[in-house]
């Protein structure tokens, strides 16, 4: 391969692979600088809204896009519900909402496993055959992750600056109590956060399912890789998060290329180690 | 009170003498032979675990119906106990810990590299008979571990027959290899890498990476830039290999695709849709290899209402070949049996199945039979069979 489609190749790996990511860890985040809690089954949320997409796109056999929308709107009405049966009451409280989410991942995998087995499942390709990017070939389901991704991220941002519910959720992570004095009613912006993140997760599966498998496990690479991308970026920071996302989803790329994709992980978190020994709270801490 | 107890106890008296007990029972003439599972069923390699279990299942099944193993009067159906080694040496240990200590078995069947080479000091301590269904090379299978018996022809066995006609055939000169990132991966590199310097071809580049990786186009953009004329896809199996080969092609990778770990063709065509146009596969035949090998499809088909993945022909002789074994030695004695193995041969799924290897591994210890080289047709939807080669008879 000559150097320039090699390093155009790389780069949109890396477009990809941080598009991605940010998707999942962006809900995971909002969670985060809202209710101060980490939700580890974040992870187990996007895998099941792409199980819940393969049962409607292929076993019943709807249209993708259709299937998607049902899949990201059950996905979030499963939000509400979590945070209202369980996470409701254990706002701020670190420890038990770890051990809730931790929970309810092994609950969810556990079904997810009873009602498909052990097979990996699946989408037929939505958007086939590959274009040329100067140089480098990619796949059109590619393009769309990137686009989608972009488009999701883009608008994410818009809403939190631009809206008065996104408002609302920045007073609220700045400082609640004055958010309460406010008028700004905390229960209703839990539930919120809660819709956006998980809808977050399922956009983030109606992207990329074509393009990889599903199986109960997936859920577990797109929560780790959100948990040291809040972490890197800064908890509680929406623009921590996609500079966050984005380097590790290039150093992926990139070390994954030259290397090999164990090796890449070892360097992300070497990378978010020597971070955190410079800034403590991360890259962009509390900047919604 | 004591004349309570004194009338109780004539009481039961009077039962022994005029009620006696029926007389012995003769002991049933069917007995069990329990044969531990220890294979992995969740996680990326769960389709291999799952077609190890089915083919144990319907043969068992099989030699049960025939009234089980004969070992002089006595009769043994043969019972199967499983656990879940998901594909980790760690739980493979504990799983044999439990089948030895607590469910007293003294046959297990081990899937996986890792695993079996974990387990195999334990399986050697307590004697007991062992089936690696797994690569692992000469780690697996040496003098060291004289109970463990490959049931799988390895990398090195599929390359040594059929890579040298590939070579003949496409004038390969350039070759990449990637793998899993375990023992069987490493491995496999390695015999390729022993088999492919003898024909006199360059290994443009070698990349491993964990199983289950979920996005391998950073890998094969490496593997791909160095232009190799084939790619071997080394130990990816279950979801993994048709992955790696969507990406390979979607990176406009147009050389040949050479998956030389026996892959489940039902996954592949699932994940890898048509992308599986022209891919080759070692050790997977077209059409059913022989008439026994048809009715293994079709009681398949049969019992689990599932297309048949010819995956579960690679395990189908394992327990007829241990049933020869067993009724050959004349007991169940595990050192007797494995004693008796080198001598076994019996007509299998794929032809002619022996017990060799002595002169790579130093034991004979690995499985014999005819290995297949085909390829995928994506016209006809279906796997067409180019080539069937043997190991030497001294091998």
């Amino acid at each position: 391969m000559d150097a320039f489609p090699y390093y155009m190749q790389v780069f949109t790996n890396g477009v990809v692979l941080s598009c991605f990511y940010v998707l999942v860890a962006l809900g995971l985040n909002l969670i985060m600088g809202i209710m101060h809690i980490i939700n580890f089954a974040q992870g187990t949320v996007y895998m099941l809204s792409a199980m819940l997409l393969y049962i409607l796109g292929v076993e019943v056999g709807l249209n993708y896009f259709l299937a998607g929308a049902l899949s990201i709107g059950a996905t979030a009405l499963l939000g509400i519900l979590m945070e209202r049966f369980f996470f409701r009451r254990l706002l701020g409280q670190f420890l038990p909402s770890l051990v809730m989410s931790l929970g309810l991942l092994l609950a969810i995998e556990g079904a997810v496993w009873l009602r498909f087995g052990i097979i990996s499942k699946a989408i037929p390709s939505v958007f086939r055959g590959t274009v040329n990017v100067l140089g480098a070939l990619v796949s059109y389901e590619r393009l769309v992750v990137i686009g989608g991704g972009l488009l999701l991220i883009g608008g994410l941002f818009l809403f939190i600056r631009h809206t008065k519910a996104g408002k609302a959720i920045r007073a609220v992570e700045q400082d609640r109590e004055a958010a309460i004095l406010q008028g700004i009613e905390i229960t209703g912006i839990c539930r919120l956060v809660f819709i956006v993140s998980f809808a977050l997760s399922a956009a983030a599966a109606f992207l990329v399912s074509p393009m990889l498998v599903i199986d109960p496990n997936i859920g577990h690479t797109p929560l780790l890789k959100g948990l040291v991308i809040i972490v890197l970026g800064g908890m509680g920071s929406v623009t921590g998060t996609l500079v966050g996302g984005f380097i590790i989803g290039f150093i992926e790329s990139i070390t994954g290329t030259l290397f090999d994709p164990t090796i890449a992980s070892i360097v992300s978190f070497v990378i978010l180690m020597g971070i955190l020994l410079v800034r403590p709270s991360g890259l962009l801490p509390y900047r919604m | 009170m004591r004349q309570v107890l004194f009338f109780t106890a004539i009481v039961i008296f009077c039962f022994g003498v005029f009620f006696p007990a029926s007389p012995v029972q003769a002991a049933s003439p069917t007995k069990e032979l329990i044969l531990g599972i220890n294979t992995p069923l969740s996680g990326a390699a769960a389709p291999t675990g799952l077609g190890l279990l089915r083919a144990l299942e319907l043969s068992s099944e099989e030699i049960n119906a025939a009234g089980g193993i004969k070992v002089g009067k006595d009769s043994y159906l043969i019972k199967l106990i499983t656990y879940d080694n998901k594909y980790d040496a760690k739980e493979a240990v504990a799983a044999v810990n439990k089948l030895i200590y607590n469910d007293k078995v003294k046959y297990i069947v081990t899937t996986g590299g890792t695993c079996v080479i974990a387990v195999n000091p334990l399986i050697t301590e307590n004697k007991i008979f062992h089936i690696g269904y797994t690569y692992g090379g000469k780690k697996a299978t040496h003098p060291g571990a004289p109970y463990t018996f490959r049931s799988i022809l390895e990398p090195f066995q599929g390359h040594s027959a059929l890579l040298p006609w590939l070579v003949k055939k496409y004038g390969i000169k350039t070759i990449a290899v990637t793998s899993t990132d375990d023992e069987t991966g490493l491995i496999q590199a390695e015999d390729i890498e022993q088999v492919a310097k003898k024909l006199g071809l360059t290994i443009t580049d070698k990349v491993f990476a964990p199983r289950g990786t979920p996005d391998f186009t950073p890998m094969l953009t490496k593997l791909i830039a160095k232009k190799p004329q084939a790619i071997d896809f080394g130990s990816w199996a279950g979801s993994d290999g048709p992955l790696t080969c969507k990406q390979a092609k979607e990176l406009g990778y147009k050389g040949l695709f050479l998956y030389s770990y026996t892959q489940s063709i039902p996954t592949f065509q699932k994940v890898a849709g048509d992308y599986m146009d022209g891919v080759f596969f070692y050790n997977i035949f077209a059409s059913d290899p022989t008439p026994l090998a048809t009715k293994v499809a079709k009681r398949y088909e049969e019992k689990y209402k599932q297309k048949f993945d010819p995956l579960v022909w690679r395990n189908s002789d394992v327990l007829f070949v241990i049933k020869k074994a067993i009724e050959t030695a004349g007991t169940l004695d595990p050192t007797a049996v494995k004693n008796t193995m080198p001598k076994v041969s019996i007509d299998g799924v794929f032809g002619r199945t022996r017990i060799g290897g002595k002169s790579y591994y130093g034991i004979d210890a690995q499985f014999l039979f005819p290995i297949p080289l085909s390829q995928y047709d994506g016209k006809q939807k279906k796997l067409i069979e180019l080539y069937r080669g043997i190991m030497p008879a001294d091998f």
